[in-house]
């Protein structure tokens, strides 16, 4: 019941969402850094993944040993924080832009909101099946 | 991320108006500009705003918001005034100033503040909105 | 004695049972529409008094020249597997969320309002169940 699969997806969703707040607001603090690039932390496409099942034709293994392409269960999903370079750049080498940043940390929240309302929600409901009353 | 769609376009729109004002203080800043690296006077910056394009498969390609492709240069012929005694001055006397209008430069800033206030208003209510709708599951 | 009391009880639940019969034949098939206290047929089923005619008839799942014969059971079964499957959509939609499929986020809470709609009526049918059953057993016999 606490382990069934969308829970894990919530749980992991807000994993990765408070780890791009963390990586958006250090960007920020970095926008005048020189040489910097910004960072992003990607996991919605590994969750995809997951939930989807995989787009192409999974790997078949044939030692268990191989490693598979793609995450095959939820605690897989890593977030991972990515540099990304775009090819426009001030002269410093630093490509932040704040207000994509801000826009950015402004979505971030507002998942990060909903996504935790969405869990209330689910567990008000175990509470009510359990309780009864 | 498609729900976001409507953030990341006043984003877009947000991020080109701040270019347009850094090429209008720029501007405003080298009104009496003679000498630039590149010789002759400073020339007025103009930013060109290009819309643009989604390129998710399906749903709304043509959704993406604006995009500054770059920051050109105006090519109109500078502002010759005839000062004989400034170090710029060619033979004649006349030395060319940037063609940079005053008046024009201000109005365009109340333009491109006013875009952006509209913009910020535009992506505060896309989160009023969200905000709204989680609402109805309150309680 | 009891059998005049058996008489009374069963004659009120069967003329209730009727109720959710005629409803039923109406092809309702939502949980609103379901009438609470027509459990008390279900429960005396429960209880062992099935010693009347007009009992039976109706508890079983005979066609009755009203009904389409469609039992309480039948309704039961068929709103858990709706509520069943209401949580479901809406554990997939929350599913797209985190991924990011979604065109907004009204659909999303929608669903999931359905889905706690459904679940918190059939929490309710089945703890006036629980009341009825414990009420029956008070009951002196």
């Amino acid at each position: 019941m606490i382990s069934d699969f969308n829970w894990k997806v919530m749980e992991k969703t807000m994993e990765g969402l408070s780890r791009r707040f963390e990586s958006t607001s250090r960007n920020l603090a970095n926008a005048n850094t020189p040489e910097y690039a910004r960072r992003n932390v990607s996991f919605e496409d590994q969750l995809r993944e997951v939930v989807d099942g995989p787009r192409s034709l999974p790997m078949t293994i044939t030692n268990e040993g191989h490693i598979p392409s793609g995450p095959m269960a939820v605690s897989a999903v890593v977030p991972e924080e990515i540099k990304i370079y775009d090819e426009k750049f001030r002269l410093d080498g630093n490509n932040v832009d704040p207000e994509r940043e801000m826009a950015v940390l402004s979505q971030t929240r507002m998942a990060y909101n909903a996504m935790s309302r969405f869990v209330a929600k689910k567990g008000s409901l175990y509470r009510l099946v359990i309780g009864g009353r | 991320m498609r729900m976001f769609r409507s953030i990341d376009v006043s984003g877009s729109a947000l991020t080109a108006h701040r270019l347009w004002m850094d090429s209008i203080s720029s501007n405003l800043a080298n009104v009496n500009t003679t000498r630039t690296p590149e010789g002759g006077p400073y020339k007025r910056r103009v930013p060109v705003f290009a819309e643009m394009l989604d390129k998710t498969i399906g749903g709304y390609e043509d959704i993406g918001g604006v995009r500054v492709t770059e920051i050109a240069h105006d090519n109109t012929p500078p502002r010759l005034a005839y000062q004989p005694e400034h170090p710029d001055a060619d033979e004649e006397g006349y030395v060319a100033f940037p063609n940079v209008n005053v008046v024009r430069e201000m109005t365009d800033m109340l333009v491109a503040s006013r875009a952006y206030e509209a913009n910020l208003a535009v992506a505060d209510a896309a989160r009023n909105m969200w905000a709204g709708a989680l609402e109805i599951m309150r309680g | 004695m009891e059998r005049g009391a058996h008489t009374t009880a069963s004659l009120f639940c069967y003329n209730l049972a009727r109720c959710v019969k005629i409803r039923s034949s109406n092809s309702y098939r939502e949980e609103e529409e379901i009438q609470v206290d027509g459990l008390k047929l279900d429960l005396m089923k429960m209880a062992g008094i099935q010693s009347l005619p007009a009992v039976a008839a109706v508890s079983e799942k005979k066609d009755t020249p009203r009904g389409t014969g469609l039992s309480f059971e039948d309704l039961l079964e068929s709103s858990m597997k709706q509520v069943n499957d209401l949580q479901q959509d809406s554990d997939k939609m929350v599913n797209r969320l985190a991924t990011g499929d979604v065109d907004d986020i009204s659909e999303v809470v929608l669903s999931a309002q359905r889905a706690e709609f459904a679940l918190r009526l059939i929490t309710e049918v089945r703890n006036k169940l629980v009341d009825a059953y414990q009420q029956l057993g008070r009951m002196s016999v």
